[in-house]
């Protein structure tokens, strides 16, 4: 073919090395580039160290790739101890010849620098060290140390850094170093060693935001390949902190592409006369929005949502978010829907969280975790506000994203439920968050006629599709929801305050 | 007390090494009372440079059983190499040793 006609063999794809960071992977459009080097930046406790573990780790146990440790800060036995609580055992794999490390920590010794030297010795050792298991990846951990070790030296340090690492590369091996930064935002790292050896850049971020520590990784540059742009947020998670991924773990963001399929086929809210107003039943595979003000029956459509899924053979998952299992059972049991017959079919799995419990990472990944075990066709978030109070901005914004599109994907029938902050009409900060995002939204408003309350609901949006542009009055009873006839010369559901019609 | 020993751990033979290596042999005369002298190359006896935990060449390691100490660098600063490492010079061919001029 062409590329052996070539009098230079250059591969015209970069072969890629997997780090263990299934998100990250694909951030990166399948991984680190084999036989290059990338430097890791990120403040102290950023969690560098862990992510250069697992990449050494995911290679050793999932890739039959052995890997070289070169630490420079910590010792091996810290570093060996450090890691027990991810599940990686560097004792074991030193003994079953998958890792080799070069402790290169500092000495002990009176030690002075007299004159011009190199760095042979330790560039002769990691190659030694690489010969003895074969291996693949090297990790150097942290450079910056090194350089703080002959800081008078920095000119010799960076041509001896390139040094070792041009010799690495050309051993075809993929190198990942870790550096040191002094602030989130600013200088990429201390000594600039990005600028001289580094093929990739990489960041972790460990950011205090309104009381809350957010972690994000970028990727900064990627010589010769297309990678994802801005912050992704991850959370670290030990080997006991459920089942799943452990170490390092990124939540996949919005995916590069928007390559979920969209079905034709609908599914039923579980109320008749909503499945009418919405064109016979919202899309298996949308997420659907119902917004209104508190008591005006959110979580009532939810119930109904599920027992309607359950009713017609599905399987059904619930996040409560603000009330505990009792009450939503209770509730539930109000409308004339058995939840607890429900879950001792196996047809339906009720989870109630604390918002606070964890941060927003945590909580997808959590809800990432469960839906794998669940497997089911329809998903209920009771309320996607209240996670709003965890992390406000762009930390929701992304969670929302995440959550939204992930549900997608997996072809499951999605419903949130929204808070509005005001009784009558007006708009929250997180429905605008999240009205773009999902594919249908339901109000629910308390409409006032003359002296009396009533409740309306209206079909705002359904994409793809033809539906109802009334506002349909609703009552509630022990049966659960009834709609009722539209309303005529109806108020201005957006507004707050004094109704327009009102004033005429 | 005699026969301690200075060992030098150089990489292959590069100009750096041969400096230091030539630099070692003139303090050998030097110093009174007699050492010995090991030259190590880390790239043929890595696993040597392992042992002993050496990152720079070339670096000259002096195995004090109390003390040890380490210098990295060609030695060619002799005077200094001396006083670090704690030796009194000897005149034995009727030279003083002077240190060597500071490159600019």
């Amino acid at each position: 073919m062409s590329a052996q006609d070539a009098e230079v063999e250059v591969p015209d794809v970069l072969e890629r090395v997997k780090t263990g960071v299934a998100a990250f992977d694909e951030l990166v459009t399948g991984g680190l580039p084999r036989a290059r080097t990338t430097v890791v930046g990120g403040t102290p406790g950023s969690g560098k160290t862990i992510f250069a573990i697992q990449f050494l780790a995911h290679g050793i146990s999932e890739c039959s790739e052995n890997g070289v440790l070169v630490t420079f800060e910590e010792s091996p036995a810290d570093i060996d101890s450090n890691m027990r609580g991810f599940g990686w055992d560097l004792t074991a794999w030193r003994k079953a010849g998958c890792l080799a490390v070069v402790d290169a920590s500092p000495p002990t010794k009176d030690e002075l620098v007299i004159g011009d030297f190199d760095l042979l010795g330790l560039l002769s050792r990691i190659q030694h060290a690489a010969r003895s298991v074969n291996a693949k990846r090297i990790v150097l951990d942290s450079l910056t140390q090194l350089f703080d070790h002959f800081i008078g030296d920095p000119k010799v340090l960076r041509r001896e850094l390139f040094r070792i690492t041009d010799a690495l590369k050309k051993a075809d091996l993929t190198v990942l170093m870790t550096a040191e930064r002094n602030a989130e935002y600013g200088e990429i790292t201390r000594h600039r060693l990005e600028e001289f050896i580094a093929d990739n850049v990489v960041i972790l971020r460990n950011v205090l935001q309104r009381e809350k520590r957010r972690r994000t990784i970028e990727v900064l540059k990627m010589r010769g390949s297309h990678h994802a742009e801005g912050e992704s947020p991850f959370t670290i998670l030990g080997r006991d902190e459920g089942p799943g991924a452990h170490g390092l773990v990124a939540v996949p963001l919005s995916s590069l592409r928007l390559e979920q399929q969209s079905s034709t086929v609908r599914v039923t809210s579980g109320n008749r006369a909503i499945d009418e107003m919405c064109g016979g039943g919202f899309f298996r595979d949308s997420v659907t929005l119902v917004s209104g003000a508190t008591g005006t029956g959110k979580t009532l459509l939810v119930t109904n949502f599920l027992a309607g899924g359950v009713a017609a053979g599905e399987r059904a998952i619930l996040f409560g978010f603000e009330e505990s299992r009792g009450q939503l059972f209770r509730n539930a049991s109000g409308w004339g829907v058995d939840f607890a017959a429900m879950e001792a079919e196996g047809k339906l799995k009720v989870f109630c969280l604390y918002p606070e419990a964890q941060g927003l990472a945590d909580h997808l990944l959590a809800i990432q975790n469960l839906v794998d075990e669940v497997q089911p066709n329809r998903i209920a978030i009771d309320s996607i506000s209240a996670l709003e109070r965890v992390a406000p901005d762009v930390g929701f914004r992304e969670f929302l994203i995440s959550l939204t599109s992930f549900i997608k994907k997996r072809e499951i029938a999605g419903l949130y439920t929204a808070t509005s902050k005001s009784l009558i009409g007006g708009e929250s900060a997180s429905e605008q968050h999240i009205s773009t995002l999902t594919d249908s939204i339901i109000l629910l408003r308390y409409m006032q006629e003359q002296d009396v309350m009533h409740r309306g609901l209206m079909v705002l949006k359904m994409r793809g599709s033809e539906h109802a542009k009334e506002i349909r009055r609703f009552t509630i009873d022990g049966s659960g929801m009834h709609l009722g006839e539209p309303f005529k010369g109806a108020p201005n559901v957006f507004s707050s305050g004094e109704p327009d019609y009102y004033q005429r | 007390m005699s026969g301690f020993l200075l060992r030098l751990y150089i990489a292959g033979r590069s100009a750096i090494s041969q400096r230091a290596e030539q630099n070692l042999f003139q303090l050998q005369r030097l110093i009174e009372p007699d050492c010995k002298v090991e030259i190590i190359d880390v790239v043929t006896r890595p696993e040597l440079a392992e042992q002993a935990g050496i990152l720079a060449t070339p670096t000259l390691s002096y195995e004090h059983p109390e003390r040890p100490r380490r210098v990295i660098g060609d030695l060619s600063d002799t005077k200094r190499v001396l006083e670090f490492l704690g030796f009194r010079a000897q005149e034995k061919d009727g030279r003083a040793i002077e240190p060597k001029e500071k490159n600019a």
